[in-house]
């Protein structure tokens, strides 16, 4: 028990170590060691997660730091809940954390505030570690925070263009919408229940009949708090514009761990959403509609960081979709999986984007893949892993997906093939306009170095066989993963497939097929391209609004940017300087004639200007007094 | 002893200041000792408290008058000391790098304010309370209208007459109520607190000793003299103002509302809540789109005046204690605000946001302090403001559901408006002006404030646990309440 507290605490403490010896040092540190030392911080802490792990007896231990706020009948510990779920999510975030930051030291070696970088990155593993380590809703909301924070800081790390310090604010102004349901429901959480630690809590809830209203008040505005951070519908803009950080943070931030934070969040706080079906049934369709909306937008991105953004919007939306039918560990396993994939895909980006010198558009890029070898076997592993082709991990995390909707309701299953099939389109045009044909561009490509390409090899084995974790029993797996989450989950143990092995064998194989025939599609319009056509002048109503994002970044600048601009403005020149101000001091002009007329009498009767002061005061209290 | 101390070390010292006038470093040296030595002090009184009010002097002044020299202090007050006295020694020590004027005169009259101040927190008498109030000002009053900026005369004489009104406001309230305790009679904040006024008393009492407290804070609709006069204000006085002296409000209303008219604070309590959040939304929303760095420090400070004050009105112990630990944390943030905004206005020559930007490659040093004020001012977890925003949001959606909703968007609009300045102020295309980052000196003041902002926001139980029992003791004194 002491040796899991020593590691419990260790595991966060090593990437604050990191952020305190870069951030102090980043004027004296090389780039390499400013890298090497944030990069030796994860990977220490990842080993000692894996001890953690594989030390781990299935039993809840909860590590007591200190008494955090105490007041009242409130008293809310510094606590860590180390469990299966916490557990897995600490290997994910720093196992594909260390891989990025050792990425990043050859792809960010060249820039003069490299242990700046290292130093956020390092302060973001750090906060990610909190989020998930956390054994109330508070201590995870010091993460949920903290994270959030250092997005907004590396999404801006290249501060001199305005555009990307827009991203950032824009990034965590969405998140803190979210944050506004997360707030208040930890405030109602505490009212009901006099606790905000989730076993407490999750105990208590147990005594409550399904769809208590304040449960389902509860989960709402907790997916609310995950829609922010997790980029759903409504709250998802601010994801895509996210990729103005640098590549390394678009893969670890943007998209293999921050914005799955929702979905732990859902998890951690299954029994609540098991016993609100209201709410799940909310959650099913606007993962649905998420994942059909980000789908459809990456068809016709142009700039590769773009498309992959897209992809991971619709990916999150995949996992909730999962979650909206209690398939809690299919879920999980999806994050794992995207993870590896989604990793891969954007440091493969990265690659070759750092090949070309900066070049993000697909339409300058073409025939990389005999130039960039490495990269581009694993990014076409990648694109077959997330596609779904077996037996790529993609395969069997959406197939956990899509057979758990399927029970469900085949309305929502349908959609989420649709929008395979969709993934599949603009993930292999992506790849077939970027690495087939001929190149397009004038930048010279070459292939990256070794710190790059050894954690894309890493990334590209993992996205192969991840499906390893969690084979289902229709393919004599033993679910793995999904028995290990059990012991952390509660509600997951209703969790089943009730379809028979022919119906998912069935399903498998019309998924599967669709996808192929996309992908052959896919290969008639741009496997061999030579040059691109022109964006036709006279596109369909529905192709020029798909293109243009659904219009929703119009919209939102249409309903809320703007007139909270005009509002800010005009509160003050009209409402405080003509109203307000004017009205309690007096108007205009008599305020004006009255300094002046005080002026004389200041620096002449002193006495006098006071009698008249407190005959005013007399009579005011007079006034107050017969109207009471 | 230790309390008459506290008033006399910077009244003796500010006298001194005024009598021999010495040379600058002089009189800096001598103001900055007093200040240490009363936080010296303050920190000796936190580190022994023992969870019992203390009453240290207690004199016979003029009896027929219920007046009495008494002085001590409860958990709240002693909150109120350790925050006077942790903050003067910075605003003292503002003058250095950002002088305002002859700095015998303006530190004699910063040591008369500090010590006034402490007499506020410490009265235990109604009438010296506002003796002391009043008393505070005055220094504050020369300092703004010999120091101050544009239009210093017509903006200190709005803002003297202003307060002026509301304190006679409270004389006459405190003769009042004076009036009706039994013969002798006296003002002793516990001879009042054990009267019970009939009821249509209290509904109008409430009103004519709220409103000198809701000028003081201040909280929307009694805010307009605070923006002009904090932007006018020479840096020194805008701290004072708007980190110690509004705090004074914030005291009052515990110290007078709750105790001695609770009746008519609970009938009014809807209304003040309203108008509180409302003006905390107002602000935020102006603070947006304001060019001018200081006016825009101003109104966030009112959006936090606003949800404090509203807190308050909660009547349970998450939102009261959330509120009163709120000041320390504000307090805090405000000198270190008041402190940047001042750097740049050096730097840049104005405040207007407009002539500023793209500065962050010239300023690294000072980009990282901004932010790590920036995190506090949105409250970050892990800083000492997100443990009383989320104290005071408890507070809200214990008593109502929407109060919470409205108070809970502050941390949109808080991080609408602060991330927003901080870009326009450092973020951006370099444009090629030539400042100067932050020198070591400059570093050194922000870093401990930097740090205590921290160390309260990890452990905030060292300071939640002097107003945890005074509050439950009013909470207790409520329960009577119909």
């Amino acid at each position: 028990m002491v040796r899991t507290e020593l590691l419990a605490i260790l595991v966060p403490a090593l990437p604050l170590l990191g952020v305190l010896i870069t951030g102090f040092g980043r004027r004296k540190l090389s780039a390499y060691a400013a890298g090497g030392i944030a990069s030796a911080m994860v990977a220490l802490s990842f080993v000692l997660s894996l001890l953690l792990f594989l030390g781990h007896d299935g039993q809840t231990h909860i590590v007591h730091l200190f008494n955090w706020i105490t007041v009242g009948e409130m008293n809310i510990p510094f606590a860590f809940q180390i469990d299966s779920l916490s557990l897995w999510m600490m290997l994910v975030v720093t196992g594909i954390g260390s891989l990025i930051h050792v990425y990043s030291i050859g792809y960010m070696h060249d820039d003069p505030r490299v242990a700046t970088f290292f130093a956020q990155l390092n302060l973001f593993t750090f906060a990610m570690l909190l989020l998930v380590m956390g054994a109330n809703f508070l201590v995870t909301f010091i993460g949920w925070e903290g994270v959030g924070l250092c997005s907004y800081l590396l999404i801006g790390f290249w501060y001199k263009t305005p555009e990307f310090n827009y991203a950032g604010r824009k990034a965590f102004v969405m998140n803190r919408i979210g944050d506004v349901g997360m707030v208040l429901a930890m405030a109602l959480m505490f009212l009901q229940f006099g606790t905000l630690n989730y076993v407490g809590i999750m105990d208590q809830a147990g005594s409550f009949a399904p769809s208590n209203p304040l449960l389902v008040m509860a989960t709402l505005l907790l997916f609310l708090g995950a829609t922010g951070k997790s980029a759903q519908l409504p709250l998802l803009t601010w994801l895509p514009d996210a990729m103005a950080g640098p590549t390394p943070v678009s893969a670890l931030i943007h998209a293999a761990t921050m914005v799955t934070a929702g979905i732990f969040l859902v998890v951690r706080s299954s029994v609540l959403f098991e016993l609100a079906p209201y709410t799940q049934d909310i959650i099913l369709w606007v993962g649905v509609a998420t994942a059909l909306f980000g789908a459809t937008v990456g068809l016709f991105q142009n700039d590769i960081k773009k498309v992959l953004a897209y992809s991971t919007v619709s990916q999150l939306g995949y996992m909730f979709a999962a979650l909206g039918v209690s398939a809690y560990s299919a879920g999980m396993f999806h994050v794992t999986t995207h993870a590896f994939f989604k990793a891969l895909l954007f440091l493969a980006a990265g690659s070759v984007i750092h090949a070309l010198g900066g070049e993000q558009d697909i339409r300058k890029m073409g025939g990389l893949k005999g130039v960039t070898k490495t990269t581009y076997v694993t990014f076409l592993i990648a694109t077959l892993a997330i596609t779904g082709i077996p037996p790529f991990s993609g395969f069997f995390s959406k197939d956990g997906i899509l057979a758990s909707t399927f029970a469900d309701s085949p309305l929502a299953y349908g959609v989420l093939v649709f929008a395979a099939m969709l993934t599949a389109f603009y993930m292999f045009r992506l790849l077939f306009l970027t690495f087939f044909g001929t190149y397009r561009g004038t930048a010279q490509p070459h292939e990256s170095p070794k710190v790059i390409t050894v954690p894309l090899v890493i990334l590209a084995v993992l996205s192969a066989i991840g499906g390893a974790l969690n084979i289902p029993h229709v393919f004599g797996g033993s679910e793995w993963l999904k028995n290990e989450l059990a012991t952390a989950v509660e509600g997951m143990v209703g969790e089943h497939v009730a379809l028979s092995a022919s119906t998912e064998y069935t399903l498998m194989a019309i998924s599967t097929l669709l996808v192929v025939i996309t992908i052959w599609y896919t290969w008639t319009l741009f496997g061999k391209k030579t040059t691109l056509d022109g964006e036709p002048a006279d596109m369909p109503f529905l192709k020029r609004l798909i293109a243009k994002r659904w219009m929703l970044d119009e919209l939102y600048a249409f309903l809320i940017e703007r007139p909270y601009g005009w509002m800010s403005r005009h509160f003050f020149s009209i409402a405080e300087t003509k109203v307000v101000v004017p009205f309690t001091i007096g108007t205009g002009k008599t305020t004006h004639g009255f300094a002046e007329w005080l002026r004389k009498v200041q620096t002449g009767n002193t006495s006098f200007y006071l009698f008249g002061l407190m005959l005013g005061v007399v009579v005011f209290l007079l006034i107050t007094y017969f109207s009471a | 002893m230790e309390l008459l101390a506290l008033i006399l070390i910077p009244f003796l010292a500010a006298t001194a200041l005024l009598a021999f006038r010495p040379a600058a470093a002089a009189a800096r040296g001598l103001a900055l000792t007093s200040t240490l030595l009363t936080l010296a002090f303050a920190l000796w009184l936190w580190y022994t408290w023992t969870g019992v009010a203390v009453t240290g002097i207690s004199h016979d002044w003029v009896p027929a008058w219920g007046m009495r020299f008494k002085l001590g202090y409860s958990g709240i007050g002693l909150l109120m000391i350790l925050l006077t006295g942790v903050l003067f020694p910075f605003i003292i020590g503002t003058g250095y790098k950002q002088p305002t004027g002859d700095p015998a005169l303006v530190n004699s009259m910063l040591l008369f304010s500090q010590a006034a101040l402490f007499g506020v927190f410490m009265a235990q008498n109604a009438f010296l309370f506002y003796i002391f109030f009043e008393l505070s000002l005055i220094p504050i009053f020369f300092l703004l209208l010999f120091w101050g900026g544009e239009h210093k005369r017509a903006i200190t004489i709005r803002f003297f007459l202003y307060t002026l009104l509301g304190g006679l406001a409270l004389l006459f309230s405190i003769a009042y109520v004076t009036l009706q305790t039994p013969l002798p009679h006296s003002a002793d904040f516990s001879a009042l607190a054990a009267l019970e006024l009939p009821m249509s008393t209290q509904y109008w009492l409430f009103w004519t000793m709220f409103l000198a407290f809701a000028i003081k804070m201040p909280i929307f609709p009694f805010h307009s003299w605070q923006p002009e006069t904090y932007v006018m204000a020479p840096t020194q006085g805008t701290m004072v103002l708007s980190a110690v002296m509004g705090k004074m409000g914030i005291y009052g209303v515990v110290l007078f509302l709750f105790t001695i008219v609770p009746e008519g604070a609970l009938h009014w309590t809807n209304l003040v809540l309203v108008i509180s959040l409302f003006g905390a939304l107002y602000a935020a929303v102006i603070a947006f789109r304001q060019d001018d760095f200081k006016r825009l420090v101003a109104y966030s400070s009112m959006s936090h005046m606003g949800l404090m004050c509203a807190a308050l009105f909660t009547w349970n112990a998450y939102g009261i204690s959330g509120g009163l630990y709120q000041t320390f944390a504000h307090g805090v943030l405000m000198v270190c605000l008041f402190y940047i905004v001042g750097m740049m206005y050096q730097r840049v020559g104005t405040n207007d946001l407009s002539a500023m930007g793209g500065l962050k490659t010239r300023m690294p040093r000072m980009a990282l302090l901004f932010m790590l004020v920036v995190g506090n001012a949105i409250s970050m977890p892990l800083t000492q403001s997100f443990v009383g925003e989320w104290l005071m949001f408890n507070g809200l959606w214990q008593l109502d559901h929407w109060m919470a909703v409205a108070g809970v968007v502050l941390i949109v609009l808080g991080a609408i408006y602060m991330l927003y300045a901080y870009q326009r102020v450092l973020l951006g295309p370099d444009r090629q002006l030539e400042v100067a980052d932050a020198d070591d000196e400059e570093h050194f003041f922000l870093v401990p404030l930097i740090a205590i902002t921290f160390v309260v926001g990890v452990f905030p139980n060292i300071v939640l646990h002097l107003v945890d029992g005074p509050v439950q003791q009013l909470l207790n004194s409520f329960t009577s309440l119909p």
